[in-house]
């Protein structure tokens, strides 16, 4: 199911940013993430799988209360990139690693806002411009999915990039330690880094 | 073959190069190759020489920092690395280095060593293996490199062994491709003696001895990473074809493993 959104999209060329450009989009609501699957997630943010099943209503109440904030940028350009990590060029072939990745705050209550945030290489040869990056975010609980947060494909240069994204727990969110499995991809390579978020009672 | 021209032969497969003189640094490194001949595997190696570690451990801190390798607490590399030991084991050189498996995570099939018991291999290559006795076939032939030295820094020839060479030797036969910010050389004499070897753990492990041939099958040939070509096929099958057919079934964990990379 295709969902309804709101975007705003603003690019912003600051000198104050090292290089590039930084990229802010918002999104309305869980829309962004759709509504496939929130039965699943309603289940086990109501602890009832029935009401889970029988969630024609949920997706809408979900989608009220998740709004999401995706703002990236360049945060190390090639040269800096391979000066703080330690590699060195010409890279014959594209590579992409994550070199970090966090919630932040790491613990939050429900309905609070949390910042999932994620740093990456990304190694191409010199020539290479832009290169088209898959980055997802999927919300996951004692090794399940419950939840794709964000997934798009962006383009980026060479060096160090970062994504951010503004996630409002949901105020029905069960409290205990979650996961977001964060993963980025380009042409055969990917990476995998998983952050903790903690929702208190 | 003369025992002088043979380890003429092997003095002059085990040059390797490193080149670290300049900043952009060269690695060397030896991707699995399915080649046979039909030589009588040997059973003692050369092994390390004395730098090999210290400049293998430099290369894979550059890997390391440069690709995307899964944790060493990752199911799938934990049971690369148990699976990788044991078959050193079979040969008697499970303690000849302090082995260390690392996985890719790529999906492009490819394995390659860098000395110092350093070998990666890529999810590419697992998913590529069909079966278990092909997941060996890939690490034997990586632990072959590591087992016949191919990654020492040896002293250029004297001038006996180079008028010897310029007699008896061809020129060795070497490719380069590029991964990432590495060079991979390909050197067809190495090739064949790793795969010497891996067909030696093969045996020794009782896998299936046409696991070599089947994954040389299905690979591009003339690709630029995997040297396979028609008549490297022809070689393979008449090395498998005097090996008795052993059939084999894998592991459980084997196949659990494909079943996570699969859901991925």
């Amino acid at each position: 199911m295709k969902p309804n959104k709101t975007k705003l999209t603003a690019i912003v060329c600051s000198g104050v940013l090292l290089t590039g450009c930084a990229t802010t989009e918002q999104s309305m609501g869980l829309g962004a993430i759709g509504c496939a699957g929130v039965g699943v997630l309603t289940g086990v943010l109501t602890g009832s799988s029935g009401i889970g099943a029988g969630a024609g209503a949920g997706c809408m109440a979900l989608a009220a209360v998740g709004v999401l904030a995706y703002h990236s940028s360049q945060t190390r350009t090639a040269t800096q990139d391979q000066q703080l990590y330690g590699y060195a060029t010409p890279a014959n072939g594209t590579e992409v690693k994550i070199r970090n990745a966090i919630a932040s705050p790491k613990s939050v209550k429900a309905g609070d806002t949390v910042k999932l945030g994620l740093d990456y290489s990304v190694i191409a040869p010199n020539n290479t411009q832009d290169i088209d990056v898959e980055e997802i975010m999927v919300l996951k609980k004692d090794d399940k999915v419950l939840k794709p947060l964000s997934e798009r494909t962006v383009k980026r240069p060479l060096g160090g990039s970062g994504s951010e994204i503004d996630f409002v727990v949901p105020a029905k969110m069960p409290p205990g330690t979650y996961v977001i499995e964060n993963k980025v991809k380009t042409g055969t390579s990917y990476d995998v880094r998983d952050s903790v978020l903690i929702i208190t009672g | 073959m003369s025992v002088i021209r043979c380890l003429l032969l092997l003095g002059k497969a085990l040059f390797v190069q490193l080149s670290m003189l300049k900043r952009h640094v060269v690695f060397l490194l030896v991707p699995f190759l399915l080649l046979f001949t039909t030589d009588v595997v040997a059973d003692s190696y050369p092994l390390s020489c004395a730098d090999d570690y210290q400049a293998a451990n430099t290369v894979f801190q550059r890997i390391e920092n440069e690709w995307p390798l899964r944790s060493s607490k990752d199911e799938i590399t934990r049971y690369v690395q148990k699976l990788g030991v044991h078959l050193a084991q079979l040969k008697g050189y499970g303690n000849a280095f302090a082995w260390h498996f690392s996985v890719v995570r790529n999906l492009a099939p490819n394995a390659f060593s860098i000395g110092g018991g350093y070998i990666f291999v890529t999810e590419g290559a697992i998913n590529f293996a069909e079966t278990e006795s092909e997941l060996v076939a890939i690490l034997g032939h990586e632990i072959g490199h590591e087992l016949a030295g191919h990654f020492c820094i040896v002293q250029p020839p004297n001038v006996f062994s180079t008028l010897l060479d310029d007699v008896f030797m061809p020129k060795p036969e070497q490719y380069q491709v590029g991964v990432g910010s590495l060079t991979q050389v390909i050197d067809v004499g190495k090739e064949q003696q790793a795969d010497r070897i891996a067909l030696s753990i093969i045996k020794a492990g009782g896998y299936d001895p046409t696991a070599m041939l089947n994954l040389a099958r299905r690979l591009p040939l003339n690709g630029t990473t995997h040297l396979i070509d028609a008549s490297r096929i022809q070689v393979l099958e008449k090395a498998i074809v005097n090996l008795p057919v052993q059939a084999t079934q894998s592991s459980n964990e084997f196949l659990a493993i494909k079943r996570v990379l699969v859901s991925q």
